[in-house]
């Protein structure tokens, strides 16, 4: 009764689907997990070894989808009505990890998240995204409850229908859970938070991971604009809203121009600030907002 | 009389929309050992893989292991592979653990729990393709022979009706070839039924048995010396 589906690029996800293996069959639930390569150019040989497994199965895309198409791809190809979607990288530590999601189940919400968590120590170049995630996401299921449509998607277990009626922008960009977030809150979908996290392992360098939030941003106003998702969702947007009140929309990036350097040196550093970090953010949110 | 292991009948076998085959009428008694050849692209794949539950039959009848394969549902797929041991080119087998525990893993999978009898089964299987000494080691320290080889165990562990090779020794070398197929043999002598797709036609003189050929989207049965 659970399909277990990992979109996966250019990443070994040996680990990751032998330790769900060993848990379902621990837990003598009905399953299958079908990994879907996006195109991957690397470790498909070894994710395919996974295959000669029982109630294993690969997809592959010729072209690169993106997660969120290739998500659907996968849910498609699903025969279950319970979808655990999980991001290639990502590593399982709790050996209860597929039983606290089945115990959560008879809850009747059409969506359990069980979250996220980092290692202890940040990877050398990775400080910001380490930072980023374990300030920003890591968080315990009760805090998270306080605004429960806001999810992050590298983890979730989720009822098919459910899925295909939230899921429903499948372009290549980066910072989509804000959309799909917006969706659940939009279709007043009910959504229970567990803690019950992953490891979350893939962690980009600082200066990648600060150019994808920015394309993050982009994302936002684009769909700002078409309408799939509001003008105050996120905390960003929010931040921006409150400029804006108080006129001081116009003059920020002035303002910031003075500091843009700094801010920036501090950001890619090994000792990145995050408050400093969302004022870039913020910045790159209304210039692009003028210009788009 | 036993039931054939594998008969189709008038089946075509398409991949996508695409017709690969048509008229395909195969039989496959316990105890054979049957070669399927064809150049690449000839269908031979397809054929392996409609068998084993990728691709779905959806023209003509088909029963493999006396599972039906028209109208086979995905669910019932883990079911027929139990069934069947299928061995591949690429051999896969895990890397991040030794040979027994890639045994292991699939015993598991398949709703073994006794460790005294899995481990009894593992040792059964490695001694049966000789390499009953290599239990500790992982894949990589292994030559592509000796790994095909432990790929063949895997597939001897639920104690298959059918098995599946789907060009077991396209990733050797000749003499590697020839040992991996010895044990084939060996295997077959003890009374698995083999269905082995290969394009090795060395093999085939070295070790004569009944042949199909896929050539221009038909299946047909070929007597040894027109090969």
């Amino acid at each position: 009764m659970l399909s277990i589906l990992i979109p996966t690029y250019n990443t070994d996800i040996t680990a990751l689907v032998t330790s769900l293996l060993d848990q379902t069959r621990e837990a003598g639930v009905v399953y299958e997990l079908i990994f879907c390569e996006d195109a991957s150019t690397s470790y498909q040989e070894q994710n395919s070894a996974l295959t000669a497994q029982p109630y294993v199965r690969a997809l592959i895309n010729k072209t690169n989808l993106g997660r969120t198409a290739t998500r659907s791809k996968l849910a498609k190809n699903a025969q279950y009505d319970w979808l655990l979607f999980l991001d290639a990288d990502v590593l399982i530590e709790n050996d209860q990890f597929i039983k606290n999601y089945l115990t959560a189940l008879p809850s009747g919400d059409s969506i359990i998240v069980g979250g996220t968590s980092y290692v202890d120590i940040p990877p050398k170049n990775k400080e910001l995204r380490w930072k980023y995630g374990i300030k920003r996401e890591a968080k315990n299921a009760e805090i998270r409850m306080e605004n429960p449509s806001y999810i992050i998607s590298q983890n979730i277990l989720v009822k098919k229908e459910v899925f295909f009626s939230l899921n429903i922008v499948e372009s290549r960009r980066y910072g989509l859970d804000n959309i799909f977030s917006y969706q659940i809150y939009h279709q007043k979908i009910n959504v229970l938070h567990i803690d019950n996290p992953i490891v979350h392992t893939g962690l980009e360098e600082n200066l990648i991971f600060l150019d994808k939030s920015l394309q993050a941003i982009d994302t936002l106003i684009h769909y700002e604009r078409s309408g799939s998702v509001s003008r105050d969702f996120t905390s960003l947007q929010q931040a921006y809203q409150k400029l804006k009140k108080l006129r001081l929309d116009f003059v920020y990036p002035t303002i910031f121009s003075l500091f843009k350097l700094g801010i920036q040196n501090n950001i890619v550093s090994n000792r990145p600030s995050l408050f400093l970090f969302d004022l870039f953010r913020l910045n790159y949110y209304i210039k692009s907002r003028k210009n788009a | 009389m036993s039931q054939p292991v594998l008969q189709l009948s008038h089946a075509a076998i398409y991949q996508r929309e695409n017709l690969i085959l048509s008229e395909v009428n195969v039989t496959i008694e316990p105890g054979d050992f049957v070669y399927l050849i064809g150049k690449t692209g000839s269908g031979k794949s397809s054929f392996m893989k409609t068998l084993y539950g990728d691709l779905p039959l959806t023209e003509g009848k088909g029963n493999i292991v006396g599972v039906d394969l028209n109208g086979l549902k995905e669910k019932n797929i883990p079911f027929l592979r139990r069934k069947l041991g299928v061995v591949f080119q690429d051999f896969k087998l895990l890397n991040d653990r030794t040979v027994i525990d890639n045994l292991k893993f699939v015993l598991k999978a398949t709703g073994w729990k006794d460790k005294t009898a899995m481990e009894a089964k593992i040792d059964a299987v490695l001694d049966k393709v000789g390499m009953k000494s290599k239990g500790f080691k992982y894949p990589y320290q292994l030559s592509g022979g000796e790994q095909q080889r432990i790929a063949i165990a895997r597939a001897l562990l639920n104690d298959p009706e059918l098995i599946l090779a789907d060009e077991p020794t396209g990733n050797l070398d000749p003499q590697t070839s020839v040992e991996v197929m010895e044990v084939l043999q060996e295997i077959n002598k003890n009374g698995n039924t083999i269905l082995m797709a290969t394009h090795d036609y060395a093999l085939l003189l070295k070790y004569p048995s009944k042949t199909l050929k896929c050539d221009g989207n038909k299946v047909f049965e070929v007597v040894q010396k027109t090969v």
